[in-house]
């Protein structure tokens, strides 16, 4: 703890004795739980139809031995599978949507996303190579985007997914146009 | 070969048209001797076993191919070193032109085979960064070799009197380290797997293998006494040790690495020597490396982060197993002061380290049991008695440390690695925090680098310390974004 508190810096200041991050001032658009819902349904739908066809497939091969301790277990694989899914579809994306955030201030990006697992980004605008705005064909029905920040270290590179389509268009361009004013060479 | 003339002559070299250098005239040898070597020995062969015979002369023929190929590949192929760039012309069959901005080389490699050494050869590899980014001039003498590597490495126009500066040397005496990294002793398998691969390879073109005698032979090995098979597996663990101190010494043989010009020089090995450059100012940090064996004996290999450096695991290396006191005295000199001491991990992270080891063999003996496998569930079992102490140990080892300009994180047991990294090498922090984590109030914190493996994690901190790292190192990015002291908890890290 000691060793990590360097003395005061003259453009930072002391560092407060329990530190925390405040939450990303922007929420994503909306529309982003609707996205993951989908997601979540179909994914977790190709899962079931997938576990059916095992747990069918399972239950009518004759199999002699530990394997058939598994094939009569096979059936409740597609419950599991389907309870799961339920679950996931039904908390997973209003969950993430209280925990996506996203802020730009003059240097640097910050980004807060995850649900079970959370995770913090900070990325000085400075060394962003790339800042891509896309749309998957789910996000295009929606009016919703990504944009991609891409840095010299895959560990830097994030995601924004969820944000309205002029947002993020404007956001990459904004970005990409200031990485390059800004640039520095950490690279 | 014709070209615009307004290029100037090239300094040394066979020189061919308007300053572009041809490789060595002796290359084609040393290209052609490995087809020769192969293409001799069927063709005597071919000789003994059917005289002069239709597959003689396809060989006499391909021969020749071989050799015409060799020939036009170095007559169509030439290199031009310009102000501000490199290029590369290749026009056998297609017209090819690479050219690689010389502010964009990141290191040059020169390596020397034993062959190539013979003939006062070496090839050249530059390494610029961006993926086929990469030149090979193989091969030119080795003063050529040289004077590119110096000229190519220089920022400035003239190259500056060359001003070495030795900053370390292995001492005879580390070669008995070798045994002690895993790697070195599993050369004795690798050699003599290559080998029998080799001969089942020609006794199988020559058809002297015939599924007869490998059942013979087979049989040959299970009826050998009992005694004959002790007495192999003991030559084996006298050989293996051996084996790889011979091994290492002829791959780290004289391990030398110099500051020269900006740049460091890393020269290593006795029949094939190599020798790395890399540009000094894009070496971002360095890592200390070593297994539970070098630590009892207290020795550490130590290797470069450099930004954009492929291959970096063999490239950035600047030390083999060496006394950690000695390593850590190289780093302080290739960087500057390591940040120490390290700051041990929270004890909740002990849990955390011995439930992720322990938790995969346990699960998977569980459902052994279940099922009925009681030899995998023993086996398993037994693994997670082992995985106890190798969490604790996991625990032990980490640690992070930061000053003013650069920060370190350990972790690792098996395989502990120390990284020690310029604070202006980080391109971003991310804080990851699990649901367990959460309630353990830890996290972890990566720092992204733009150089070596691109993000370095610190395992397990406490939350608040976590963001206090990074703040300390990179206020102006943190401390905007820092709940203000006394607010209301807003689902940040906390204790």
């Amino acid at each position: 703890m000691t060793a990590v508190r360097g003395a005061p810096r003259d453009d930072g200041g002391d560092v407060p004795p329990a530190p925390r991050l405040r939450p990303p001032a922007h929420h994503v658009s909306r529309r982003a739980v609707a996205h993951w819902t989908i997601e979540y349904v179909l994914v977790f739908g190709l899962a079931f139809g997938l576990a059916l066809g095992v747990a069918a497939w399972a239950g009518s091969a004759d199999w002699t031995g530990t394997p058939g301790l598994l094939a009569r277990h096979a059936a409740l694989l597609p419950i599991v599978i389907g309870v799961a899914g339920t679950l996931t579809a039904a908390i997973a994306p209003v969950w993430r949507y209280r925990v996506h955030r996203w802020e730009v201030s003059a240097d640097v990006v910050y980004t807060r996303t995850g649900w079970f697992d959370r995770e913090w980004l900070l990325v000085p605008v400075g060394r962003i190579q790339t800042a891509t705005a896309g749309q998957g064909w789910l996000e295009r029905l929606l009016g919703l985007a990504t944009v991609e920040i891409n840095t010299a270290s895959h560990t830097g590179s994030s995601e924004l997914t969820g944000l309205p389509v002029d947002v993020a268009v404007r956001l990459a361009a904004d970005l990409a146009r200031r990485a390059h004013d800004l640039r520095d060479d950490a690279t | 070969m014709t070209g615009p003339a307004t290029r100037p002559p090239g300094e040394r070299g066979a020189v061919a048209p308007a300053g572009r250098q041809r490789l060595h005239p002796l290359t084609f040898v040393v290209g052609a001797t490995r087809e020769l070597m192969a293409l001799l020995a069927a063709g005597a062969t071919g000789l003994l076993v059917g005289g002069l015979s239709t597959a003689f002369f396809f060989t006499l023929i391909g021969l020749a191919f071989g050799l015409a190929f060799h020939v036009t590949a170095w007559a169509t192929f030439t290199y031009t070193v310009q102000d501000d760039r490199i290029e590369l012309r290749r026009s056998l069959v297609r017209r090819t032109v690479k050219s690689i901005p010389r502010d964009r080389i990141r290191g040059v490699d020169v390596t020397t085979s034993f062959g190539h050494r013979l003939l006062g050869l070496a090839v050249v590899r530059v390494d610029a960064g961006a993926d086929g980014g990469e030149g090979e001039l193989n091969a030119v003498s080795r003063r050529e070799a040289a004077r590119l590597r110096r000229v190519l490495l220089a920022r400035t126009a003239a190259p500056a009197p060359p001003r070495a500066r030795v900053l370390a040397r292995m001492r005879r005496r580390w070669y008995l380290y070798a045994p002690l990294s895993g790697a070195y002793l599993l050369t004795p398998f690798a050699l003599a797997g290559s080998l029998i691969g080799f001969l089942y390879d020609v006794g199988d073109d020559l058809g002297l293998v015939t599924r007869d005698r490998i059942a013979r032979l087979g049989q040959d090995v299970a009826g050998l006494p009992g005694a004959a098979v002790v007495a192999a597996a003991a030559v084996l663990l006298v050989a293996m040790p051996v084996m790889s101190v011979i091994v290492f010494t002829l791959f780290n043989g004289d391990f030398t690495v110099r500051e020269r010009d900006g740049s460091l020089v890393a020269e290593r090995g006795f029949v094939t020597r190599r020798s790395v450059a890399l540009e000094l100012r894009r070496v971002r940090g360095v890592e200390l490396v070593d297994n539970p064996f070098e630590r009892a004996a207290r020795v550490v290999r130590l290797g470069a982060l450099v930004t954009g450096l492929g291959d970096a695991a063999h490239r950035g290396r600047l030390l083999p197993a060496a006394p950690r006191a000695y390593a850590v005295d190289v780093a302080e000199r290739v960087l500057g002061p390591v940040p120490g001491p390290l700051t041990a991990h929270p004890s909740a992270a002990r849990g955390r380290r011995v439930v992720r080891a322990a938790a995969p063999p346990l699960g998977v003996g569980v459902v052994a049991a279940s099922v009925g496998q009681g030899g995998v569930a023993v086996l398993c079992a037994v693994l997670t008695v082992l995985a106890v102490p190798l969490g604790l140990d996991r625990y032990r080892q980490l640690g992070h440390a930061a000053d003013a300009t650069r920060f370190t994180l350990r972790s690792g047991s098996l395989l502990r690695r120390q990284v020690v990294v310029d604070r202006t090498a980080v391109v971003g922090w991310r804080v990851r925090q699990s649901l367990f984590q959460r309630r353990a109030g830890l996290a972890t914190l990566d720092a992204a680098v733009g150089a070596g493996d691109g993000g370095y994690a610190g395992l397990d901190m406490a939350a608040p310390d976590a963001v206090a790292f990074a703040a300390a190192l990179t206020p102006d990015w943190v401390l905007p974004f820092l709940e203000p002291p006394g607010a209301t908890p807003g689902g940040a890290p906390r204790t």
